[in-house]
């Protein structure tokens, strides 16, 4: 299955993660070690694609997530013969790999040491940088790697990659709404982006739900928008219409508890039978996709397992309030 | 389509080029065809360029019937509306008849003097 | 509906060549025949090869047609549900590039993998498998 080796590793479930380190030990024997310039042999041998190379990544990320060292090192030795040992990616890959077999913190502060040497002689080097924002969040450091990271962002404030992270930083801290600033620069750089849509109407859910700071009506007057905005750009897609139920009745809530929104609010509600309405759409389609989903009709198996199971309960669940 | 529309709702350009690439190939390809067609038959003038235009348009129509219609039609389109797989309707129907006429003219020529020499 | 493409094409392919190869015949009979020097051979081909040519072309042609691959919704609200609704079976070539969402990575931040806690993660997990 071609497609677990193509998608980006840390998405993968331990499961499947296992399922493509398996596959190592066989693809390696299959592709040559070395793609050869000469027309010749590439006649003989099977050709070589942009794929190739990400799925020798990937494989190298898998076998390191199960512990298979060795074969992982086979992987980044190919990588080496075809892009050479200098290149920026090639020497993050080299990190990783020591950072996995690295046993106690001594070592990982060794590595961290290097990619700080790396780093000094050539602080553009984005694959290094990254690794060292990330080691220092692996080693608990998370004030240094936040700083590290926003640094970072100064000189390359187009990657929307090293924003998601600052957000996902932030949100670890507990600090929402430098979790939402970052989450919205990430959006100004890939607007269509649907599922980062949706992260951030669930990151506005969650500052809205911890309540320590802001007005939590108008974390939820933009969740809704976001989780809106998701939908619209994509259609029947599960996540956003789950966040879009899950805050309307928070809305509805609220709303039949007798609290009036304040006027003065920056963000807007819109009226209760709007709100209402919106519910009954994100609970006629969740109703939908998970039917669909469980009739095995072979157009809708897209969806996560575990996303529908989530649907599912959340559906049942707000069914027997209305019940009651 | 106004400015706005087009940021609510967002073209993707992968898809529009892949499409026109199909669209592409798939005339080039027949349109040759229909050259070798036009040469065994030795049609001559006015006959041959009916013949190209009319199966260039038969081409459309199989293109319609069997690739957009499916889904075009399960998505509440109206018949023969390719708006689901192309921004404009002229793109579909009469591009492919200019993409392909120098290849037709050229099998058509080649054939011509193949069967009639 | 794909795999009726290549038969329906080789199929008439050859009955385009031999449609071809009559009116060839039939051009070099008439022009050396001694019984009609006077006619025009040119535009007098039987009616059998014009038919056999027409119905190879349209044979080819919707070989062709079948065969010429599904083209992609360009609404980016279709796409994105089609994706999100098929998942990686959608797609259906396997020479795509992307799979799935493309914007998977930007959550996913393979850049940032922390490798240490997934493979402990890994092991606890395989813990509990056993």
């Amino acid at each position: 299955m071609p497609s677990l080796l193509l998608r980006p590793h840390a998405s993968l479930s331990h499961a499947e993660a296992l399922q493509v380190a398996q596959q190592a030990p066989e693809i390696l024997r299959k592709n040559p070690a070395s793609y050869s310039a000469s027309p010749l042999f590439s006649l003989f041998s099977p050709p070589e694609s942009s794929n190739t190379w990400t799925i020798y990544e990937n494989l190298l990320l898998a076998c390191l997530r199960t512990g298979d060292n060795t074969t992982a090192r086979q992987c980044l030795e190919r990588l080496v013969v075809r892009f050479g040992g200098s290149d920026e990616r090639i020497e993050a890959l080299k990190g990783l790999v020591k950072e996995a077999e690295a046993t106690n913190d001594g070592e990982l502060e060794k590595v961290l040491k290097e990619y700080e040497e790396i780093l000094a002689k050539d602080n553009t080097n984005v694959p290094i940088a990254k690794r060292r924002i990330a080691l220092l969040r692996a080693m608990g450091k998370t004030a240094e790697s936040i700083e590290a990271l926003v640094q970072f962002l100064d000189f390359s404030s187009t990657d929307a990659e090293a924003w998601m992270e600052l957000a996902d930083l932030y949100l670890s801290q507990g600090l929402y709404a430098q979790a939402i600033y970052a989450q919205e620069e990430a959006l100004t750089i890939a607007p269509n982006a649907w599922n980062l849509h949706a992260r951030l109407g669930e990151v506005l859910l969650m500052a809205a739900e911890s309540g320590s700071e802001g007005n939590p009506q108008n974390y939820l007057a933009e969740s809704l928008k976001r989780f809106c905005r998701s939908i619209e750009l994509s259609d029947d897609y599960l996540r956003g219409y789950y966040g879009l139920k899950r805050v309307t009745d928070k809305l509805l809530a609220a709303n039949s508890k007798g609290k009036k929104p304040s006027e003065s609010d920056e963000f807007t509600l819109p009226e209760t039978s709007t709100i209402e309405k919106l519910n009954q759409a994100a609970t006629k389609k969740l109703g939908d996709i998970v039917r669909k989903y469980d009739a095995k009709d072979p157009l809708w198996q897209g969806y996560d397992a575990g996303e529908v199971a989530a649907a599912r309960t959340y559906l049942s669940e707000s069914s027997q309030k209305v019940l009651r | 389509m106004s400015e706005q529309e087009l940021q609510i709702n967002p073209i993707v350009q992968d898809s529009v080029a892949h499409n026109t690439k199909t669209l592409t190939n798939l005339h080039s390809l027949t349109a040759s065809l229909f050259g070798v067609g036009a040469g065994i038959l030795g049609l001559e003038s006015y006959y041959g360029f009916l013949f190209y235009i009319a199966f260039s348009i038969t081409t459309s129509v199989l293109f319609y019937i069997f690739q957009l219609a499916p889904s075009s039609l399960a998505e509440g389109r109206g018949v023969l509306d390719s708006g689901r797989y192309y921004k404009g309707a002229l793109e579909l129907w009469t591009s492919g008849i200019f993409n392909g006429l120098p290849g037709f003219i050229l099998t058509w020529t080649l054939f011509y003097g193949l069967v009639r020499a | 509906m794909a795999w009726l493409s290549r038969p329906l094409t080789l199929v008439g392919l050859v009955i385009l060549a031999h449609g071809c190869y009559s009116a060839h015949e039939h051009t070099v009979l008439s022009s050396t025949s001694v019984q009609h020097p006077t006619s025009p051979s040119a535009t007098s081909l039987p009616l059998d090869i014009y038919i056999e040519t027409i119905a190879a072309t349209v044979l080819i042609c919707l070989g062709l047609v079948l065969g010429s691959g599904a083209p992609q919704p360009i609404q980016w609200h279709t796409w994105a549900g089609k994706i999100e609704r098929e998942g990686d079976a959608g797609s259906g070539d396997a020479d795509k590039e992307t799979l799935g969402n493309p914007f998977n990575a930007l959550e996913a931040r393979s850049g940032f993998i922390n490798i240490n806690k997934l493979h402990k993660d890994f092991v606890k997990y395989q813990q509990l498998g056993k």
